[in-house]
């Protein structure tokens, strides 16, 4: 993790409230796993850094890429950063998605903004992910095996805002799509789409998206006895754990009272979705 | 840049403020922690506390509410898990924040950390706004506070600070009560009770509807307070806290009458601050031509006599 003022290379608006931030910020894209966020200093308007999870990352040019929808001041003030200007940022932070090492199916299931990450997570599996993202045991398996199967379910409020679409599917994988108001895919919500495939016990689902339809995924895929790994959203102060401002509350009886209450920016983002004690 | 507090030496006067910076090892990963005048641990309960419900922050203008119920992983845990990297530490103090259910809990503490080489000092938190039994129990109340001070004062050689609530209608009554029963310093102040509010949905921002405001807002407010305790108690040390984002701000608390300053919420908005501070302190040091920050301590020109200011000094 390192604190560095990275140059803004692109930053323009992708659909809606929701805009696009590439940076130049290389030992951060060298080091970052999927599911990792960077905090960032959005201007003089607010005190506190926002957290964005990354959308992508290129260890070569250094580049790494975010998507933020506009949501408060911190957000807003964003918005206002043009390219050639420098942004402070920590990163990169969190704890990753994990990889089974016998991984052989994901589903990647994405709502609104929670897309993006999961656009990262994608690019890794498919590239048959390294040493670093695994366990040694886990690594050495994986050079041996067999591609893993990816699918992306996205689900957004309208047409617009159904980002990274593309994305996906120039990474050649199959996309299946819900929006609240049916002006693209299937009408509803994004959590139906995946009742016609839940039987698949081999999955593993990765999921993040607004709580409540975090919270429904994870009660399907617990019916279902799936593993499912959910990348949790929590307002921010160090994100470097020290200030125990993010947490959220866990399910599991904790080993001890001090862990009742787990740290999205250390022991998350990404959790197992049977840890959380959803609301 | 060497100040004394209490018994200790500090390097400097820049000590990052409890619960902003973990124990230590955290911010290591960023910067060299060595180059703090003192370390400030998270404050440390007799049992692990599991902490408030979520969510427990909340961005205001020029600050932030928290409300995090004191969650830390306990005394044992903190003893064999944290205090191995303090240990190792060549140029901060290492001063752990006590709280406590009771002042039998704090004593316990204090006694339990008498034996542990590397504590140098101990920063009695009774002033935390977001446990009903976290410490401010004492805190708002002089005689409570004397207790207590005293009580953990027979157990400890290290030197004792005292942090004080703003929350009370006069803070030199308290100060006074903490200093005449043995505390070494003072620091303050801890947060301003507070509440935001979502208009939209008719809800409070902070789970448990009150938190505790700092940061930028909280500055005159600290200065006022450290003024006022220097004013009555010139004696005693004063750890200045609330607010201080950049060297300028540790000057106007020295000039406030406090000998040296925590530095808290700025850690989380760039977490270099405190080695900004410090850099930017020596530098307006040396422009005045002054050796010491000492040099700096209750010297803000207020005309001789006060007049139709109200004093709030306790008798």
């Amino acid at each position: 993790m390192v604190q560095v003022k990275a140059l803004v290379t692109t930053h323009r608006r992708v659909a809606g409230d929701h805009y696009f931030m590439r940076l130049e910020a290389p030992t951060v894209a060298q080091r970052a796993k999927p599911g990792q966020f960077i905090h960032v200093q959005c201007g003089d308007s607010t005190l506190l850094r926002r957290p964005f999870s990354l959308m992508d990352v290129d260890a070569k040019t250094g580049a790494i890429d975010f998507i933020y929808k506009v949501v408060g001041l911190g957000t807003n003030s964003l918005t206002e950063i043009p390219a050639g200007e420098k942004v402070d940022l920590l990163g990169p932070l969190g704890h990753p998605f994990e990889i089974p090492a016998e991984l052989k199916r994901a589903y990647l299931v994405g709502g609104g903004v929670g897309i993006p990450p999961l656009y990262l997570l994608a690019k890794t599996l498919l590239k048959g992910h390294d040493s670093e993202l695994t366990s040694g045991a886990a690594s050495s398996s994986r050079s041996h095996g067999s591609r893993v199967q990816v699918e992306a379910f996205l689900g957004a409020r309208t047409k617009g805002w159904v980002i990274c679409a593309s994305d996906f599917r120039r990474l050649g994988i199959p996309v299946h799509v819900a929006t609240d108001d049916g002006t693209l895919g299937t009408r509803g919500s994004v959590v139906d789409l995946l009742k016609s495939v839940v039987d698949r016990q081999d999955a593993v689902l990765y999921i993040c998206g607004p709580t409540p339809m975090m919270a429904a995924a994870a009660a399907l895929t617990r019916r279902k006895k799936l593993a499912a790994q959910v990348s949790l959203e929590e307002r921010m102060g160090c994100a470097m754990g020290c200030c125990m401002g993010c947490v959220v509350e866990i399910a599991a009886e904790p080993a001890a009272a001090h862990t009742r209450f787990q740290r999205v920016c250390t022991e998350g983002p990404v959790f197992p979705a049977e840890a959380i004690l959803w609301k | 840049m060497e100040i004394k507090l209490g018994k200790l030496h500090l390097q400097n006067p820049v000590m990052v403020a409890s619960g902003t910076f973990g124990y230590g090892e955290e911010y290591h990963r960023l910067f060299d922690v060595n180059r703090l005048g003192a370390i400030v641990t998270k404050s440390i309960s007799l049992k692990p506390r599991p902490g408030n419900p979520a969510p427990r922050i909340y961005e205001t203008a020029s600050g932030m509410i928290n409300s995090i119920g004191l969650q830390n992983v306990g005394l044992e845990a903190f003893l064999k898990k944290k205090m191995p990297f303090l240990r190792k530490l060549k140029g901060p103090k290492v001063i752990v924040n006590l709280a406590g259910e009771s002042v039998a809990e704090y004593v316990t503490l204090a006694r339990r950390l008498e034996e542990c080489e590397r504590v140098d000092g101990l920063e009695l938190n009774i002033s935390c706004p977001n446990c009903e039994r976290g410490g401010i129990q004492f805190g708002v109340d002089p005689k409570l506070t004397a207790d207590l001070v005293g009580r953990v004062r027979r157990v400890t050689r290290r030197t004792l600070i005292a942090k004080l609530s703003p929350n009370v209608t006069d803070i030199t009554v308290i100060a006074r009560a903490a200093a005449e029963a043995g505390a070494d310093a003072l620091s303050l102040i801890n947060t301003l009770l507070a509440i935001a509010v979502d208009a939209k949905r008719w809800l409070p921002r902070i789970a448990t509807v009150t938190g505790g405001l700092s940061g930028p807002a909280i500055k005159p407010v600290a200065l006022r307070m450290v003024w006022q305790v220097h004013r009555v108690l010139p004696k005693i040390p004063l750890i200045g806290i609330g607010g201080i984002m950049t060297a300028e701000d540790a000057v106007e608390f020295m000039l406030c009458g406090a000998t040296a300053v925590e530095v808290g919420t700025a850690n989380y908005v760039n977490p270099k601050a405190p080695l900004e501070i410090i850099e930017g302190l020596k530098a307006i040091l040396s422009t005045r031509g002054l050796t010491s920050p000492r040099s700096l301590v209750g010297k803000l020109k207020t005309p001789q006599k006060l007049k139709g200011v109200p004093q709030m000094v306790s008798g």
